[in-house]
């Protein structure tokens, strides 16, 4: 599933990337944290909506817009 | 009443299927395959369950923008209320909406309101209507109930009270329900208010209040039940507090960090889906496996809906424009010509006595209209159709046009009276954000036939405060119909098309026009259908209510030096009869725009610009805006007469009209 910079409040239209919090190429379940994201408003903690191997899209401190690819997470049998 | 057990299975299905909703919903959003504002109903699922349970399919329920619960509950189903709140074409309100104005009166949702408090009010009016259903009172073991759901936070507002006020008042059937989930946005209850519990304000309406654990489906199912036998016993309304909490706070993306982690981690160790499945468990109603099965089953349910309405059609480009309004009827309303002339004040009453005389459906509500009104324009209504029909409300402007609107979804066909056109500030959220919007944000579904009469008491030295034109406030707003009338003919056809119409349209009452005598030879007067009140060549006054008569008399004026005046009535702004405009001005080359209103930001800045825009290279001159002064109305008459626009700056606009260009 490709995973996409998600919009959080009515007002948001980019964010930086702050910090990636699971490792590249890991395997993440379900609800587990994968990024964190900064606006000018206030930093959120993004979860893995699916389980899979993690692959990395987006680079940390870079700005995305909403809707911009950051990461996908492959095939979700596993757990 | 106790749930049997299929009521209690019913219920655990309910609370499934809002929870693989609500997680499906925050998935999408963080994966960032839809971007919406998200206001997560997680935690309150078990209030909705018992009160769905609880209601009949038939019954009304007005919910806010935390409301998928409530929809999911009440029946609505899943394909279109999903596709609504992700924007798709196949959505309750074709996309229109949005997650915060979900409707589906098949199932008796008939609001959902992004405005904190406003559904009150429109709940009230949706139980009177109820009670009018099927005749006179209707059969009171049969009649409907309405409830109306919101949060604590709707409790310190004032459509709050003004609805409560009312519904004991008249005794409505309807269930004031308050999920409080221990927020008002981000502000805790023990900051919003010093009342220990919301059911305690009950008191201070006379009807009765209860608190319940709202975490559990079965206490609230039995006090809706109850509160809903006495609603339909005739016995009035109940306050129903429902205690819960938000567990995912405000809105998608809230960190919740103004909440301590302790009442958080016990508010999960209390949420009602793990609670009620141990129950139904350790009561033999429902075994672990099977709720495991339900569970599995809603959440396959809602993952399937999910991908096809994510792989839906978004709305045509051609909605936009669509469901603004509804066409209004070119025919008008007829009715027999009366003998000899009568005063706009008795041509008002006429058109309010037969439509009332030939629609059941039509009402009226306002402060001491049943005697008489404050300008004698209601008198012998109540005689003549029954109090039931003509009622008096508190001073509660917020009350009285929300249950106007109310009634207006349940049927009717309501005519309030706004006392003075300057009060419109209490209601202007019932009229604009509500009665304005609810046909185009439901995408046709639910259209608000109601109309509200107000007075202007401008040159009757009454003060600012009971002396505004104020329709530009209203012709700003995309969905109300604004109609003024100068003569009592006018006043009788456009009042009767006004009620027959399918929109929220707004009347206006000058009253020093009301004794203004004239023939009324019964013919109809449709919306948005200009008048030439008098023909001329050289010069066009573009106006509408009493300043038409300042017109004609300027006219005739300039009749003795040779000038041929026409002066063009509109009688509706909106919808606004752009042709005849066009056509005058088109064939006079000069405008003078004249209205009783402050120039600045007035009506006639859009007559002229749009007469200016269609007619740049006809036009000899530019043109003029007459109107009041920019300032409050003053009391002193003299003062007063200064600020109105009277013959004389209208007539000195017209000179310097007629000496520009040619």
């Amino acid at each position: 599933m490709l995973l996409r910079l998600p919009k959080m409040g009515m007002e948001m239209t980019e964010a930086v990337l702050a910090r990636w919090i699971a490792p590249d190429g890991a395997l993440v379940s379900k609800g587990e944290l994968l990024y964190e994201m900064e606006t000018d408003k206030v930093t959120n903690e993004i979860a893995s909506p699916v389980a899979g191997r993690l692959r990395r899209i987006a680079e940390e401190g870079a700005t995305y817009q909403v809707g911009d690819p950051v990461a996908e997470v492959v095939g979700d049998d596993v757990s | 009443m106790k749930p049997g057990n299929e009521t209690l299975r019913k219920m655990f299905e309910t609370m499934a299927l809002v929870v693989a909703c609500d997680e499906a919903l925050r998935d999408v959003i963080s994966s960032g395959a839809a971007t919406m504002s998200y206001y997560s109903p997680r935690g309150q699922e078990a209030v909705a369950a018992g009160v769905g349970a609880a209601l009949r399919p038939d019954d009304y329920l007005v919910t806010t923008y935390r409301g998928m619960h409530d929809q999911i509950a009440k029946g609505v189903p899943l394909r279109p209320l999903l596709a609504e709140m992700l924007g798709r074409a196949e959505g309750t309100g074709k996309g229109k909406g949005g997650p915060m104005h979900v409707v589906w009166p098949d199932a008796g949702l008939m609001l959902t309101t992004g405005v904190v408090g406003s559904g009150l009010p429109i709940a009230a009016g949706l139980a009177w209507a109820a009670t009018r259903a099927g005749g006179e009172g209707g059969d009171a073991g049969e009649r409907r109930v309405t409830v109306a759901s919101f949060g604590d936070g709707a409790s310190n507002i004032g459509a709050f009270h003004e609805a409560c006020n009312l519904a004991a008042l008249w005794q409505l059937p309807v269930l004031f329900l308050c999920q409080n989930n221990g927020y008002g946005e981000h502000t805790a209850f023990a900051r919003h208010q010093r009342t220990a519990h919301v059911a305690d304000r009950a008191v201070a309406y006379g009807m009765p209040g209860v608190t319940v654990d709202g975490n559990d489906p079965v206490a609230v199912y039995e006090a809706v039940r109850d509160a809903a036998d006495r609603a339909r016993a005739g016995e009035g309304p109940t306050l129903v507090e429902a205690v819960t909490y938000r567990l995912f706070g405000h809105v998608f993306g809230d960190r919740m960090t103004y909440v301590d982690p302790a009442e958080l981690e016990q508010a999960w160790e209390h949420e009602p889906m793990a609670r009620f499945r141990r129950r139904l468990a350790e009561e033999g109603v429902l075994g672990a496996d099977e709720a495991a099965a339900a569970e599995a089953r809603a959440a396959a349910e809602v993952a399937v809906v999910l991908r096809d309405v994510l792989a839906g059609p978004e709305p045509d480009d051609d909605e936009v424009g669509r469901d603004v309004v509804g066409p209004s009827d070119p025919a008008g309303v007829p009715a027999p010509a009366v003998e000899g002339p009568i005063s706009v004040r008795a041509a008002i009453t006429l058109a309010l006595d037969q439509a009332m005389a030939a629609d059941d459906r039509v009402v009226l509500l306002g402060e001491d209209i049943a005697e008489s009104g404050v300008f004698g324009v209601t008198k012998g209504l109540a005689t003549a159709h029954g109090a039931d029909r003509v009622r008096d409300t508190p001073i509660s402007e917020q009350a009285i046009v929300g249950a106007a609107v109310g009634a207006a979804l349940g049927g009717l066909r309501p005519v309030a009276e706004v006392m003075f056109m300057d009060f419109l500030g209490f209601c202007l959220d019932q009229l604009a954000n509500h009665a304005a919007k609810l046909r185009y944000m439901s995408g046709g579904r639910t259209p608000v036939p109601m109309v509200l009469r107000t007075a202007v008491g401008g040159g009757l030295q009454v003060g600012a405060q009971h002396s505004q034109m104020l329709e530009a406030w209203l012709t700003h707003v995309p969905g109300l119909k604004v109609v003024v009338p100068s003569t009592p003919a006018d006043a009788r056809g456009l009042l009767a098309s006004c009620i027959a119409d399918d929109d929220p349209c707004v009347f206006v009452e000058q009253v020093t026009l009301l004794s203004r005598k004239g023939v009324v030879d019964g013919a109809p007067v449709p919306l948005g259908v200009a008048d030439v009140k008098r023909e001329g060549t050289d010069v066009t006054v573009v106006t509408y209510g009493r300043q038409v008569h300042d017109a004609l008399a300027v006219a005739d004026s300039l009749a003795g030096r040779g000038i041929e005046v026409e002066v063009l009535d509109l009688r509706t702004l909106v919808p606004l009869d752009e042709e005849a405009v066009l056509a005058s001005v088109g064939r006079t080359r000069r405008a003078v725009v004249l209205h009783e209103a402050v120039v600045t930001g007035g009506f006639g800045a859009e007559l002229a610009a749009g007469i200016s825009e269609a007619l740049f290279g006809t036009l000899l001159a530019p043109v003029l805006r007459v109107g009041a002064l920019p300032a409050p109305l003053p009391y002193a008459g003299r003062l007063e007469r200064l600020a109105l626009p009277g013959p004389e700056r209208l007539l000195e606009a017209l000179e310097w009209v007629l000496a520009s260009g040619g």
